[in-house]
Order: C-alpha cells, then structure tokens, then sequence
C-alpha cells in the first residue's frame, strides 16, 4: 500500500514478519530480479536514482533481517515487536510460498468477528501480540472479534487495522479488510 | 453491489469488469472464458461487449451475430438494455452485442454513456461481465470504475505492461478527480495527470502526498479511495514460470511506485487450442474444458469467486 521509501522491511520484501530465514531469502532473490533495470515488470517505472535507491534499501532490508541480532533490533526498535523470529509455533501458518495468490489461504466461511477469532486461535495467536504488534489498539482488535459495530472506528482507519490484523493471522489482507467492511455494512442495513 | 430483484428480494450483484489497455492481450477471451464458467456453475449472467469500437464478444461466446445492439440502445432506437439482450446456447448466460456500425458510437456523448452505465447497474442478474475495449479512453475507464471488480489483462511484453500501468494510473486519477469538489484539487489532479508537470508529482501517491499537504480532510478522504482502489491482474500467454511469477512482481512494483495495491488472480498459459477454437468460432474452454489454459481461466474465476464467496455468505446470515 506505501511507497518503498514508507515501506518497513517486511514490507519491502514482501513477506509476514514472521518470516523463516529461507523465505527471506527467496524473496530477496526474487525483489532483486524483479527491480533489476532490465525487469520487465519495473523498467518503465524507476528511474536510474529511484531504483538504485530502492535496490540500496532491499539490500539493508535482507543484511538487517539475514542477520539474527540486527533482526531482533529492528524489530523492537522500529515495528515495536518483542521477537517474532524463533521456531515457529505449532500449528503455524506457513511463509508466503512464492508463487502464492491472494485468496489462496482464505477461510471458506463467511469474514466475520467470530469466523476471524476462531481463525487467530486456531493458530495460536494471542491478541495481546497482534495489538504490541501492530499497536493498534487492543480494545478495537476485541471491537472487531465481537462485531461490535458502536466502537469500531471510522472506515477509513478500520480498513487499515483490518489489513493489519488479516496479515497478523495469515489471510489475504484485502480479502478479510472487503469482506469484514461489507459484513458491517450489512449488519448495519439490518438494523435500520 | 446489492440490488433488488425481481420479487423485491435483495440479490448479491457483481460487475466485473475486463481491461487492460493493449490490443490481443485476451481480454474477449477471459471475458467469454469467466461468463460461461458462471453460467456452467448455474449463474444467472449477462455478458455485455463494451468494446464500443470493435465487438467481438458474441463470437468468442459462440453465439449468433445479434439481431439488436448497443447502438440501438445508445442511439434511442430502443429504450431499454433489455431490449437488446440476445440469448446464447447456455441458458442462464445471456448477450448484449457490441456496436457494429462503431463510427457512429465508438464515442458516445458523456450523457448517453451515464445512461448506459446506470442501466447496466439496474440489470437483474447475478453477474454481469463487461469486455472492455483497448486502450486507456474515458470509455474505458468509465465502465472499470463502474464495476465491482475491475480486472486487467496482461501479456508479458514491454508494451502490454506499460499499458497496463498506464490505465492502473489514469483509472485512478479519475477515480481521484471524481472523489473531489474543490475546483482548485481538481485542477491539481489534471496538473497530476500530465506526466512532466510542473509540481513533480509522478504517481498517485505524490499526489496523496500534495493533497494532504493542502487539505488534510480532503488528503485523508482521498487515502481511503486509495485504499479501495485494488485492480484485480490476470498474466495470459504464460509460456515460463518467469511470465508467471511477471504478476507478483507487477503487484509488488506497483505499490512500490504507486502505492496502490493490486490483486493478482492468477494465470493463464499460452495455449494452441485457443486460438484454434477461436478460429472455429467457438469457446475455448468448451471445445477444451481440460487444456491448461481452461484450468488457468477456472484458477481465476475460482478466485474471484471465493473472494466474493465471502459476502454472499454474510449475506445470507445478515
Ligand atoms: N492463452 C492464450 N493462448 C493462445 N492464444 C491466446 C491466448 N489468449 C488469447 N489468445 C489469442 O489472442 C488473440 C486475441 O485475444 P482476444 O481477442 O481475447 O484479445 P482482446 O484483448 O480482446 O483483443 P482486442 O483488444 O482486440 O479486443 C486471439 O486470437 C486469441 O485466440
Ligand atoms: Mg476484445
């Protein structure tokens, strides 16, 4: 959704911030291929500074991320998360496979409050650690599991800590941000 | 988009959209391809040829050349779109042909097109799938913006996907343009929209950036149309796992440089028996329901269609 230059590392690489090492890696390769000045997808766009710049900030991304100690550095310094690396839990999603399309990992049920907590504790996600997270606010991240439409924020800020928490849990972030912001619609429609 | 049907009941309705800026990247194809994998899965569907310059769609769906068409409807000549609804040889899919006599309506005045677009909205359907023509004209953009899903096409070639990210920008900036009132931030969109003005805003989000620099109200208002703003990518002619893996990196360059987000759905493979049914006049994915690129245009409608699955299911309960 931002920028590079907005983008935080995991971002840039396109990947969860639970990332494996393997799975940066990939993408790393992948990013480099992708913003090399040839790359059919990105030569009409970047300009030599811009891409220079951007290929400069993947490859701090992956020296930052490749490197255990710096990792857990920057991602308490800069995202405000105690420590997302280590062995995956039980039961965790797995990385993003490469050649992965949203939808892919999407619940066959409807995008509900109920339907999404059942998703995060299926995986074994607490809420305290999608809200230190992402710091959004734990009392909206409870608002959105109960479908608590009265104090659930504007659309506009919903729609971004909807994204959020989809990716804290795995699913396609503007499958879940759609499919939840319809759902309150319809909810509300009803009540009228 | 909900709507009302026949009984007064509410019916889930969905607009796809299919477009994607360069000529023979596929886009009759996958629209043909997607209406008839809806109406096989029992949908009631419309498919409407919005190639107003050069229509093309009855015949990749297999059907007679119509009896009546668009230009009938635009021209006046009938009152409704229902009027000119042609059937095909599946029930529930029925056809709106593109104009023939093209140089009378390739563009149609703003009013007639609004008139068009408000009745294709009114349609009492389940889904209706819109063929887009080439390039980036305000025809063009206009029936994207109208839809629920707005999908585009690509081919892996330079041209292709230049014009993919051309239509990606000036889709936006309409959108953008519409979004505002002040005459003085719709001057700043047209500013925007030159590629080498004076401001040095290059991309939709430079222009964010300026907005909200000069209005933060305005500025956040248009970072939620931003945020909805998502084209759906399909890549067609896959010949290697690079022209595949092209939609991953289109998706990521894209909001690297853009800032909009992009879904890709999927691909379809290069494939001989298309253009041999095509030839033949008749569906690919009918002559050939298990070649590759019939399993590549089903990967995508399936995801659209879990995507959409989704609301229907929230529809149903709410
Ligand atoms: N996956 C594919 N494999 C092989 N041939 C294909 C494939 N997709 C499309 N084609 C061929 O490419 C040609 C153009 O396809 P199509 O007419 O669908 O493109 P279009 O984008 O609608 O073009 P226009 O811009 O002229 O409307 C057709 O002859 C079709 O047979
Ligand atoms: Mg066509």
């Amino acid at each position: 959704m931002k920028p590079f230059r907005e983008q935080n590392y995991y971002e840039l690489l396109d990947v969860r911030p639970n990332a494996e090492k393997e799975v940066l890696a990939k993408a790393y390769e992948a990013a480099k291929r992708a913003f090399a000045g040839d790359a059919l997808a990105s030569y009409s766009l970047f300009d030599p500074g811009e891409r220079q710049a951007l290929l400069a900030r993947l490859a701090e991304a992956w020296r930052t991320l490749s490197d255990p100690a710096l990792r857990v550095r920057y991602d308490e310094d800069v995202l405000g998360i105690r420590s997302s690396v280590g062995p995956p839990a039980e039961g965790a999603v797995p990385g993003p496979r490469p050649m992965a399309f949203s939808y892919a990992d999407l619940p066959a049920t409807g995008v509900t409050g109920s339907a999404l907590r059942s998703r995060r504790e299926a995986i074994g996600v607490p809420l305290q650690e999608i809200a230190l997270n992402t710091r959004i606010s734990i009392a909206y991240l409870q608002f959105i599991e109960e479908d608590h439409e009265k104090g659930l924020p504007h659309e506009a800020y919903l729609r971004g800590y909807l994204t959020q928490y989809a990716r804290a849990i795995g699913l396609d972030p503007h499958t879940v941000a759609d499919g939840y912001l319809r759902h309150l619609r319809i909810l509300r429609s009803g009540k009228r | 988009m909900l709507g009302l049907g026949e009984q007064g009941r509410l019916v889930q309705k969905e607009i796809w959209a299919v477009g994607g800026g360069k000529g023979g990247t596929g886009k009759t194809y996958l629209s043909a391809s997607l209406a008839i994998g809806l109406a096989k899965l029992g949908k009631r569907v419309i498919a409407i040829d919005a190639d107003l310059g050069c229509a093309n769609l009855h015949t990749a769906l297999g059907a007679d050349p119509p009896a009546a068409t668009l230009s009938d409807f635009i021209k006046g000549r009938m009152k409704t779109l229902s009027e000119v609804l042609g059937e095909t040889s599946f029930p529930t899919l029925r056809l709106i042909s593109g104009a023939h006599d093209f140089l009378e309506i390739a563009n149609p005045k703003h009013t007639e097109k609004m008139r068009l677009i408000r009745q294709i909205q009114d349609l009492d359907v389940e889904y209706i799938i819109l063929d887009l023509g080439a390039g980036t004209a305000f025809n063009s953009l206009d029936f994207f913006l109208a839809a629920d899903r707005g999908i585009l096409t690509v081919i892996p070639e330079p041209t292709s996907i230049e014009n993919v990210y051309r239509f990606i920008k000036s889709a936006f900036y309409r959108r953008f343009k519409r979004a505002v009132r002040h005459p003085d931030m719709k001057a700043l969109v047209s500013c925007a929209m030159d590629q080498k003005n004076e401001r040095g805003i290059r991309t939709p989000h430079d222009l964010m950036a300026c907005v909200e620099a000069i209005d933060s109200e305005v500025g956040g208002r248009l970072r939620k149309t931003m945020a909805e703003f998502s084209p759906k990518l399909v890549v067609n002619q896959v010949r290697s796992q690079d022209d595949a893996a092209l939609g991953l990196s289109m998706r990521s360059s894209c909001s690297k440089y853009f800032g909009i987000h992009v879904e890709y759905l999927g691909f379809v493979e290069y494939d001989d028996c298309v253009w041999r049914a095509m030839k033949r006049k008749r569906p690919p994915v009918m002559e050939y329901p298990d070649a590759v690129s019939s399993r590549g245009t089903g990967t995508v409608l399936a995801n659209l269609l879990k995507g959409e699955q989704i609301a229907f299911d929230l529809c149903v309960r709410g």
